[in-house]
């Protein structure tokens, strides 16, 4: 028995949850089975504009998340694989792939989806020992049909609402130009994608629910609220990073500031101008409103052809690369970068090589600021390791056995690194100060030394060559004759105990470079 | 093949030893085959001047040869406590060296 009129919201509610549901399957599962290869023609491919236009799509075409694409070429451009400039019109042209979800959700797949679902679903449940990547490409499949049995139960609630009080609600909010508009751009803050707007309003458009002006006028609301996501989203990027969240955010608003005064003035003037257009390109108001979001994607590209040198400009002066030298804040590991585990083990990687860039230095003249932002930076680097692998506990990330090996070797290395800072500081202040003499002679010698093995480990732990980090096991083996002897040598001096902790840390920072060495060659 | 042999004399450190670094690689991209750094006018080193016997000693591994001769004993034992004994060869006296690349 079934209450009189719940039945269309019930129908309504419930292929909200299943598109919903779908859509972010879809995006988390292609995002996990297609990352590398993604990674990989972005950084193998894109090299002329044909090829960044043909690989930006695909990945929009793939990903379906303005988000997902934006974050995913920021790890790339700050893993250093990709320069910027190269990854602004990728941005734009994957914008544009995402039109496709849209386009094929304005056609009737119900039957295809249900067989879709079915197969998928069964296939999974029998399969549930499977291989990984098998399974991530049939969920893939089962997020696809879950989106598209969504979608038509989605129609079918909103065409039977047409009567009921939501209809009126909805009619309601958006009667006015405005309200549609920002109906669009909040309904896309909360649900991160303004293709998941666009298709419910295409899906209310053509249940006759939704005027086509208004349709569109929420499309470009949609377009908006997308650009403020990812300014919301990368609200903590810094330098290159901060260009590029605020590329992506400022060319969504760039395609509605564009577009919509035409829309505007059409709907005033009546003059036949993009609305027109798409009328006149269709019949079915889903195809139409497909039209005007691919404009809102198209009308940046166009922008960003005449102006990417100016934008380009503007940006690096809003947004400058990090100094080197602000080693509190970490150049490369950023939260955002979590979702793709490869790329964020490679930033620990470079995020560590700083550390070990530094060593040297602080080894030399020592400085209590620069220690205490490094210690910040080794905390902010465990806390990301750790934040990779809770993913992988927590199941929201696929952790194969050999990324759980290297999040060990990079934690372990984090903190050898951290030891060997200390007991770096500790050497080069039990140095200071030293009445020169044979002691200060024989900090001078270990000083020296010390430094070269600390040279030879940033080269190591820089570029991770096979032949660097052979040398930097070489160069720090074992100390204790060499140790021994020259505390012999001293034995009569008059600072016996300054003798004792300078050879002892000595020894100890050598050790844990060797420990590194080890970790470095283990990572290999 | 008599060796190359490169002499740097008085300190060798962080704004000496990039000119020995253009020498040393200067000479290796020549093709030279066997090299002797000969350390005996050295007054300093410091790990700068290592890290440039590093770096002679990396660019000569694959088919090249390198000694160092350092007569003093207080610099012998900084190639000892930087642990580059374990990757070259140091000698006390010159004619050792010279015998050990022409050998």
């Amino acid at each position: 028995m079934t209450l009189p009129g719940i039945e269309p919201i019930a129908t309504f509610i419930g292929g909200l949850g299943l598109f919903f549901t779908g859509i972010r399957g879809l995006s988390a599962n292609m995002q996990q089975l297609s990352g590398r290869r993604l990674r990989e023609a972005v950084t193998g491919r894109a090299h002329s504009a044909a090829a960044i236009a043909v690989v930006g799509i695909a990945a929009g075409v793939l990903l379906q998340s303005s988000n997902g694409i934006t974050f995913i070429l920021i790890s790339i451009v700050t893993a250093g694989l990709l320069q910027a400039a190269t990854a602004m019109p990728l941005m734009l042209w994957a914008n544009l792939g995402t039109s496709v979800l849209v386009a094929l959700a304005s056609i009737d797949l119900r039957l295809v989806a249900l067989m879709l679902l079915g197969v998928a679903g069964i296939w999974l449940h029998l399969d549930r020992a499977g291989a990984t990547g098998r399974r991530q490409a049939l969920e893939v499949v089962m997020s696809v049909a879950m989106l598209f049995v969504g979608l038509e139960l989605l129609r079918e609630g909103t065409a039977n609402l047409r009567v009921g009080d939501a209809a009126d609600t909805l009619a309601l909010a958006s009667a006015s130009g405005a309200g549609a508009f920002l109906l669009g751009a909040v309904g896309t803050l909360l649900t991160q994608s303004s293709s998941s707007t666009t298709i419910i309003a295409v899906a209310a458009s053509q249940a006759g629910l939704l005027p086509f002006e208004q349709a569109a006028l929420l499309v470009l609301g949609a377009s908006l609220g997308s650009g403020g996501n990812v300014l919301l989203l990368g609200a903590s990027a810094r330098g290159t990073q901060k260009q590029l969240v605020m590329f992506q955010g400022l060319t969504k608003f760039l395609g509605v500031a564009i577009v919509l005064p035409l829309v505007l003035l059409e709907i005033a003037s009546g003059w036949p101008l993009l609305l027109h257009a798409a009328r006149s390109l269709s019949d079915d108001a889903g195809r139409q409103l497909t039209l005007i979001y691919v404009a809102c994607q198209v009308a940046p590209l166009a922008a960003y052809a005449v102006l990417a040198a100016p934008i380009q400009r503007r940006l690096a002066a809003i947004a400058p690369p990090l100094p080197a030298e602000s080693l509190r804040q970490p150049q490369f590991i950023y939260d955002a970068a979590l979702g793709d585990a490869d790329i964020a083990l490679i930033l620990a990687q470079k995020e560590q090589a700083r550390i070990a860039a530094r060593l040297a230095a602080t080894l030399e003249s020592p400085d209590r600021t620069e220690a205490a932002s490094l210690l910040h930076l080794h905390a902010e680097i465990g806390r990301f390791l750790g934040a990779i692998a809770s993913a992988g506990e927590a199941g929201t990330m696929t952790l194969p056995r050999a990324q759980l090996d290297r999040i060990a070797n990079l934690q372990a290395r984090n903190e050898v690194l951290r030891l060997l800072h200390e007991a770096v500081l500790q050497f080069a202040h039990g140095r200071a100060g030293l009445p020169s003499g044979e002691v200060a002679s024989l900090a001078d010698a270990l000083t020296q030394g010390l430094s070269a093995v600390l040279m030879c480990l940033d080269d190591a732990a820089r570029d991770g060559a096979a032949d660097d980090i052979a040398l930097l096991r070489q160069i720090s083996s074992d100390r204790s004759t060499v140790v021994d002897r020259l505390r012999r040598e001293l034995i009569q001096a008059r600072d016996q105990q300054a003798v004792y902790s300078l050879t002892s840390l000595f020894e100890r920072a050598v050790w844990l470079v060797q420990r590194y060495a080890v970790l470095l060659e283990d990572a290999k | 093949v008599p060796p190359t042999i490169l002499t740097p004399s008085g300190r060798l450190d962080a704004e000496t030893a990039p000119r020995l670094e253009r020498d040393v690689i200067a000479a290796v991209d020549a093709g030279v085959p066997c090299l002797l750094l000969d350390l005996s006018d050295i007054s300093y080193l410091s790990s700068a001047g290592l890290r440039v016997v590093l770096l002679a000693a990396k660019r000569l591994r694959d088919g090249g040869r390198l000694a160092v001769y350092v007569p003093q004993a207080s610099i012998a034992s900084l190639f000892e406590i930087s642990g580059l004994t374990s990757i070259v060869s140091i000698y006390r006296d010159r004619a050792g060296a010279l015998a050990a690349l022409s050998g």
